[in-house]
């Protein structure tokens, strides 16, 4: 009798042991570009991650541009994407995943003074207007990405449509510097880091900006699908938590020098470049993750208007903000 | 035992309605039997994406994807990206064929450009050559003259090395008696090493045609664009999988028209030869 009590009391706490050691959720985080997105600097200050290895682990996984990670959310590769305004539509609508939430604001394009995306073209080159563009190569990360597709935006308020007239060849961010120096493609879109090289500035002129072609625009954001959201909420919530008391930390003027070396240390360049990181010279990001839906609806519709979306959709309707509000008032 | 297709032939008399008939059965047959896979691949296909096993996304219907293909031949893309791939597959098929052979029947006769060229073949072939699209990019820019480079770079080291192999294989009987009758160096090569060497250098040259379709496809895709690989890539870029199976399904009838052309050619071009007669 008594070994069988004592074969129950074990099982019992084998049973509570598991329980409490639950395997932590994996939630692997889309980013494009270093820096920009800041998700590529996050495991930097993982010190600041009090729920890291205990409800969460984090990873951030590297595309080339957004579009690619339609297909990755599409197989669930990636738990948290980082879409951009022009890759959501395609997501829910071109790729038919109604189930996918935003949840918080990665960054924003032409608030304030902060940045926006530079369109550059060589300073001595043929093209000062944006109509000299006409039977030109011009340079993406990816098509369909938001970079891309503010660009074609432009274009066609000035009469001029992809392939029509004129070519569209994709290109990593750090390679278009070179390419536009070795005259291969006549326009980059200029993005944060590459766009305030020393050299480039020297080579290049701004034809037109992200701002002036769709204002100001919710430009990525991230978002999870609704399944993993019912699953695993809490870890979530947990992960916005770190994420924005990361982000608080990086936006602190008093760690700016930290800062600095860190994001030099990821794109392996002179810390002295990056002097504009986490200031009002950098990209936009809501200290609290709050996406700006307003901005978002009006970009969505826009990418359905220019062909590249079957439809568009109320943004609010594919949004669940109660995490990142939830994780918020935990730091207040 | 005979098939019944063979059966049916040997039963009739030559000029007979029966012999006729049966020869007409025997290419039914023979249509038959060289589609029916494909068909059940179809099939299967198209019952696999209604089951509601896997979303449209991730697998269209082949019926939708066939629909998609009619829609872009109605408004003219098809067209526009179809004859640009080929122009550029089939140009850079050409000079590498005219340049292949010509390099390939140098080094066969001439012993410095063999002593010279032979490593860089050596080296060349293994290589996945496609691996240098990005300096071809860079040093030839991004229009037709880089995609048609990468493509006669590709397709020019298999038709080299047919074309050693076929001359290195003509009978010595032939060429001494040639050359005792009184034939120059010139009359040598032309009436003599090449007719010998034709079928191994159009297997060669049967090798190289789809790798100039495959690269010239990957071009695109990597260079965005008119072209069919650039139209996938695009699909895929907007999440549009009936574009993409579009774009496969077109490369496939595209690839398969080639190399059924290429074989006619060959039986044409070798008529004289033993392989025909057995083909017939």
């Amino acid at each position: 009798m008594r070994a069988k009590i004592g074969l129950l009391s074990l099982a019992l706490l084998a049973f509570g042991a598991a329980g409490a050691n639950a395997e932590p959720v994996k939630i692997r985080v889309a980013w494009v570009a270093p820096v920009a997105n800041w998700i590529s600097i996050w495991l930097d200050k993982k010190d600041l991650a009090k729920h890291f290895g205990q409800s969460y682990v984090f990873e951030p996984v590297h595309f080339a541009g957004t579009p690619p990670m339609v297909t990755a959310i599409a197989n669930n590769e990636v738990e948290i994407g980082d879409l951009a305004y022009s890759t959501l539509p395609i997501a829910i609508k071109n790729a038919g995943m109604d189930d996918i939430r935003i949840i918080a604001d990665d960054f924003q394009d032409g608030v304030d003074d902060h940045w926006t995306i530079k369109y550059t073209v060589l300073k001595d080159g043929p093209i000062k207007k944006i109509e000299d563009l006409k039977g030109k190569v011009l340079a993406t990360n990816a098509e369909g990405s938001a970079v891309d597709i503010a660009m074609k935006a432009m274009l066609h308020k000035h009469g001029l449509e992809n392939k029509r007239d004129y070519t569209i060849i994709e290109a990593p961010f750090p390679a278009m510097k070179a390419m536009l120096a070795e005259h291969k493609v006549d326009l980059i879109p200029g993005i944060l880091p590459f766009a305030l090289d020393p050299e480039m500035q020297k080579i290049g002129t701004i034809l037109f900006t992200a701002k002036e072609a769709i204002g100001v625009s919710e430009f990525v954001s991230f978002q999870a699908r609704k399944p993993f959201i019912d699953k695993n909420r809490a870890a979530i919530v947990d992960w916005l938590e770190d994420t924005q008391r990361i982000l608080h930390w990086y936006l602190d003027p008093k760690n700016h020098d930290e800062a600095v070396q860190i994001a030099a240390r990821l794109v392996k360049a002179p810390p002295e470049r990056f002097g504009w990181v986490f200031t009002t010279t950098d990209q936009y990001r809501d200290p609290a993750m709050l996406p700006n839906l307003s901005a978002l609806q009006k970009n969505v519709d826009m990418t359905k208007e220019l062909g590249y979306a079957s439809a568009s959709f109320d943004v609010k309707a594919y949004s669940d903000l109660s995490m990142v509000e939830e994780a918020g008032k935990r730091l207040k | 035992m005979a098939r019944v297709e063979d059966q049916a032939a040997l039963a009739a008399e030559p000029g007979d309605l029966a012999h006729e008939r049966a020869k007409g059965l025997d290419a039914v047959f023979r249509l038959g039997a060289g589609t029916f896979s494909i068909l059940v691949l179809l099939i299967a296909w198209e019952l696999f994406a209604r089951s509601g096993k896997v979303t449209p996304f991730m697998l269209p219907p082949f019926s939708a994807v066939v629909a998609r293909i009619y829609a872009d031949a109605a408004g003219g893309d098809l067209w526009i990206n179809l004859g640009l791939t080929l122009y550029r597959a089939m140009t850079g098929f050409v000079i590498a064929t005219v340049g292949g052979i010509a390099l390939g029947a140098a080094m066969s006769r001439i012993r410095w450009v063999h002593w010279f060229f032979d490593p860089i073949i050596s080296v060349g072939f293994p290589m996945p050559k496609i691996a240098f699209l990005p300096v071809i990019m860079l040093w030839l820019g991004l229009y037709d003259v880089s995609k048609i480079s990468i493509v006669v770079f590709d397709a020019i080291f298999p038709v080299v090395t047919a074309t050693l192999g076929g001359i290195a294989g003509v009978e010595k009987e032939l060429l001494w008696s040639a050359r005792n009758m009184g034939a120059s160096e010139r009359q040598l090569m032309w009436q003599i090493v090449l007719p010998a060497a034709l079928p191994q250098i159009l297997t060669g040259l049967q090798v190289a045609l789809p790798i100039s379709l495959i690269v010239a496809i990957v071009a695109e895709m990597a260079m965005g664009g008119y072209g069919l690989g650039g139209a996938m890539m695009s699909a895929s870029r907007f999440a549009d999988s009936r574009g993409v199976f579009a774009g496969i399904v077109e490369i496939a009838i595209v690839g398969y028209g080639l190399i059924k052309a290429m074989a006619l050619i060959r039986r044409r071009l070798l008529v004289w030869h033993q392989e025909t007669a057995e083909h017939n």
